[in-house]
């Protein structure tokens, strides 16, 4: 198991719990950052943070301290 | 059947609907497309949460169309999400119209799926449904409606014939509302059991079920949704109780059996839902999606290239919104101040020309100058977030804007801030959320706009020695930028400590912008702030205008004023009679003094003497302006002896008429000088007896810990709240130079510089000094200016002029900043703006003063 942050780019994974509460959990699962959803780290920032990744068939910017919080396979 | 189209053929239908739908689903499109020019813009009442409204007629049926806020969710966590639910909760539309995205269509039916839920009549278009068949994605629609329990429509919003099927969907919507009422969303069979345990209860508390669908009750406390949980307030204690009670047990069900909290599983579940559905209904998939947007995205977001593009499209916005509308604010500027003149003219002398043209008309130009850099900004804007790169532009700086606890969308504010801080407020709308929005706001006022540079220029310019004049202009704008930052970190830490703010952004496929959209946000910016800022902008202006005219100076002091001007005539008429008394002796005996003129303008001698020596005069004059020759340069030398040379030739031919006429001039000049002067010494004594006068001249103490104990500097900071700008023009007043003064200005530079308040405590030595081109300087030092007053030499207080600085920088920003403040955070955020800026200016110039005080 992996976290999502440590996935390098064109890496691809499935997400196997998001840990965390509040209104980073409301916003990931609704934008569909959910258990058993398929994703791919697109790009990293220029500045080396946020990073893009590719849910639900779209792309979506996430930041590292975010990517921390979201268990990966 | 038959049944159907009679009813079409009698029945004139008004529907209300509203339209919902995520971010860059193409929402704003269709709602123009239906709506066209039937629009209107408002807010939702109480929060600054845009509010659009339109109508259209189909067969003759009225058709009503709100268009509720973009949102990915009906949670309760934005201020977006709340007002669409309690929208669609309380006003209860016909119908709601989700527009979704074809080609992202699992994300987009989550919205789909709660608003389902909410148990209303719902249509969802399958919006950019082309592009989605480009992509090989195609959907059995009649599956779709089958499972899912709602009518959907394919839509192309950048075509308006598609939109016919939508129209026609609308208005027939009722008749077939039935199909489509008995298939409900389940959740899974634990979900549902507690939904059911939760219903039966809330069932018997009789208010909860009035307003609000059960079910839908039921399954909010089951996520524990914020403002649900407000509701239950509102009702018994032991209601509330036994409702919590058993949200608690089925709790613990669902964690036993999912290991998760109910809100988790419920999402999972509308997505499970989804999943299933899509599978169901889909025809033909091919991943082919984006990849148009892959291969800019290549480019724009690529590590090397990505901030260069970004800082090059910055610097685009900010040279087309700050350096290209200046003209067009000048434009603006001068027809107001034109038609204030031409009004005046017009009318006759009195309280209320005043009113009209420096009030009202002043004010309401002072509304008008900000539009066309508000509708320049937001054209910059719309394109930005029509192409998709607004996001992407967040994703380049966000790591550098997040560090100093704002967002990447809080740069564009941030960097039209130091243009002008009436559209850097507006701009911030482009962040979601409201914390981020708030501490943006505040943080932008810092930003130094392009109205404080003027003071910044005389002051420098005035004080500071030529050579680091600039680089003291940078470290101001510099101490804005550091002020901002660290009020973002304090408000961040001490204000909106609880809710740190994700970025979680959707990057959106890049798409062409449609000028219709982008012209028409444009417009509507303008618009809005014409409405709703202008209005409290005028407001201010026209009493801040009462402030500073009123009252008028007495009777008594304004025949002072008068007495001495009639002296000054007095004296230089007896000294041109005098001289008129030279050139023709009879003078005494046959002319009265008092009509000597005449008989001047008789003597053809003195005339012609005269008239030769003006016009040697005047063509100099003409030569230097239209060379623009500076005093010491050698063409202005040659020039001057020519003329020189020329006068000489007068004065040879007739050395009496020569010095009549020559003494006459100089006598003339310091006549009108003089005059000019009491008249300058007036507006000063005007400006110090109006009431904002009296304001500066009580609050003047206030600035003694940062060195600026001075009347001046206090009605000219109170002035500055018009506009920045006007500090320099009102200073030029009380210094009795001229209200025409610019920062250039030479003799306001000069009265500054010899002003005590700028001069070091003690007095140099004299051998410290030497003196070039007629100025005083440093021995040593060139460019180090001296002052000479009253025998003693000085050097600038440069300590006292930097404080000054800093705090013009940072307090209050002007009054059309708090106009547009008010609209977009409240009256609650702008006080607290109004009393931080103060604090936060008179603060930090006092360090520096105290600080700078012990090393001199």
């Amino acid at each position: 198991m992996k976290l999502l942050n440590q996935l390098k780019k064109g890496e691809k994974a499935k997400i196997n719990k998001v840990e965390c509460t509040g209104e980073l959990k409301k916003r990931l699962t609704e934008m569909g950052v959910i258990k058993g959803a398929a994703v791919e780290v697109l790009k990293v920032a220029p500045l080396g943070d946020p990073i893009e990744i590719s849910v639900k068939g779209y792309n979506l910017s996430v930041r590292k301290s975010e990517a921390k919080k979201i268990l990966v396979d | 059947m038959s049944n159907t189209v009679a009813n079409k053929k009698t029945e004139k239908k008004t529907i209300t609907i509203c339209l919902a739908g995520n971010p860059n689903s193409g929402k704003t499109t269709i709602f123009n497309a239906l709506t066209g020019l039937n629009q209107k813009v408002g807010n939702y009442s109480g929060v600054t949460v845009e509010k659009k409204q339109g109508g259209f007629t189909y067969n003759d049926n009225k058709i009503n169309v709100i268009d509720l806020p973009g949102t990915y969710s009906l949670s309760a966590y934005s201020m977006e999400e709340i007002i669409a639910r309690d929208f669609i909760i309380t006003e209860k539309p016909d119908l709601v119209v989700d527009i979704v995205d074809s080609t992202n269509l699992e994300r987009s039916l989550y919205l789909a799926v709660q608003l389902k839920e909410l148990g209303i009549p719902l249509i969802i278009a399958l919006n950019m449904s082309d592009m989605a068949e480009k992509q090989n994605l195609k959907f059995d629609v009649n599956q779709l409606e089958t499972l899912f329990g709602a009518k959907f429509v394919k839509t192309i919003g950048t075509k308006k014939s598609s939109l016919e099927d939508l129209k026609k969907a609308i208005v027939s919507f009722s008749n077939e509302k039935t199909k489509f009422n008995n298939v409900e969303i389940t959740h899974g069979d634990y979900v549902e059991k507690s939904i059911d345990m939760l219903s039966a209860k809330i069932k018997d508390v009789v208010s909860l079920d009035k307003l609000y669908p059960v079910k839908w009750l039921a399954l909010k406390v089951l996520e524990q949704d914020e403002k649900v949980l407000e509701i239950l307030d509102d009702v018994s204690q032991t209601d509330k109780q036994s409702i919590l009670n058993i949200y608690n047990q089925e709790k613990e069900k669902i964690a036993k059996e999912y290991n998760e909290e109910p809100e988790t599983v419920i999402a999972e579940g509308r997505y499970a839902f989804i999943n299933g559905l899509l599978k169901e209904c889909t025809i033909s998939t091919l991943e082919t999606r984006k990849s148009i947007t892959d291969k800019i995205d290549k480019i724009i977001l690529n590590r090397v290239l990505g901030l260069p593009i970004f800082l090059l499209i910055m610097y685009g916005i900010f040279y087309v919104s700050v350096d290209l509308a200046s003209p067009l604010i000048d434009y603006v500027d001068g027809l107001f101040g034109s038609l204030g003149e031409a009004v005046k003219a017009g009318m006759g002398e009195g309280i209320l020309r005043d009113l009209i043209t420096e009030g009202i008309i002043g004010g309401v130009g002072g509304v008008m100058v900000f539009v066309p850099q508000i509708l320049i900004l937001f054209l910059c804007i719309s394109i930005l977030e029509g192409t998709g790169y607004l996001a992407r532009a967040a994703f380049v700086i966000d790591k550098l804007m997040h560090k100093v606890g704002l967002h990447g969308k809080s740069f564009i504010p941030m960097l039209i801030g130091f243009g002008c801080t009436v559209p850097a407020i507006m701009a911030t709308r482009t962040l979601e959320n409201e914390n981020d929005r708030k501490t943006t706001m505040l943080a932008s006022t810092f930003m130094s706009c392009g109205a404080r540079l003027p003071v910044y220029v005389l002051i420098t310019g005035a004080l500071f020695s030529a050579r680091v004049a600039s680089s003291v202009i940078f470290a101001i704008y510099l101490i804005g930028i550091a002020v901002g930052i660290l009020t973002a970190k304090l408000l961040k830490k001490f204000v909106y400590k609880s809710q740190a703010a994700p970025l979680v952004m959707e990057l959106p496929p890049y798409r062409v912008p449609t000028l219709n959209n982008v012209i028409r946000h444009m417009g509507e910016k303008a618009w809005m702030y014409l409405k709703r800022a202008g209005t409290i902008i005028l407001g201010v202006a026209i009493v801040f205008w009462f402030l500073t005219s009123f009252p008028k100076i007495s009777e008594k002091q304004e025949a002072v004023f008068t007495n001495k001007i009639t002296n000054v005539k007095n004296t230089y008429n007896d000294k041109f009679f005098s001289i008129y008394q030279k050139f023709d002796t009879s003078a005494e005996t046959k002319t009265e003094k008092t009509d000597f003129s005449k008989a001047v303008e008789a003597n053809q001698n003195y005339k012609s003497t005269f008239l030769k020596i003006d016009k040697v005069n005047k063509d100099f004059k003409n030569a230097v302006k239209k060379g623009k020759l500076s005093d010491n340069s050698a063409a202005y030398k040659t020039l001057a002896a020519k003329r020189d040379e020329k006068l000489h030739v007068i004065k040879q031919e007739n050395p009496v008429y020569y010095n009549a006429v020559v003494e006459y001039l100089k006598l003339k000049s310091a006549k009108k000088e003089t005059i000019a002067g009491i008249n300058l010494e007036k507006v000063s004594f005007e400006k110090r007896n109006s009431f904002a006068g009296r304001i500066g001249n009580f609050i003047a103490p206030v600035f003694a810990p940062m060195g600026v104990d001075d009347w001046k500097i206090g009605i000219s900071l109170i002035a500055g709240f018009a506009a920045k700008e006007v500090f320099v023009g009102t200073l030029g007043t009380v210094y009795a130079v001229g209200e025409e003064e610019d920062e250039e200005s030479v003799s306001l530079r000069q009265r500054i510089l010899k002003d005590p308040l700028f001069l070091s405590r003690k007095p140099i030595s004299k051998d410290l000094v030497a003196k070039t081109g007629g100025k005083y300087h440093l021995i040593n030092d060139k460019s180090k200016k001296v002052v000479l007053v009253n025998g003693k030499f000085y050097r600038p207080n440069l300590l006292v002029a930097f404080a000054l600085m800093i705090f013009v920088l940072l307090y209050l920003p002007c009054m059309a900043v708090v106009g547009v403040y008010v609209k977009e955070a409240g009256w609650k955020s702008t006080w607290f703006m109004l009393a931080y800026t103060t604090v936060v200016a008179w603060g930090i110039s006092t360090l520096v003063y105290q600080i700078g005080r012990l090393f001199t």
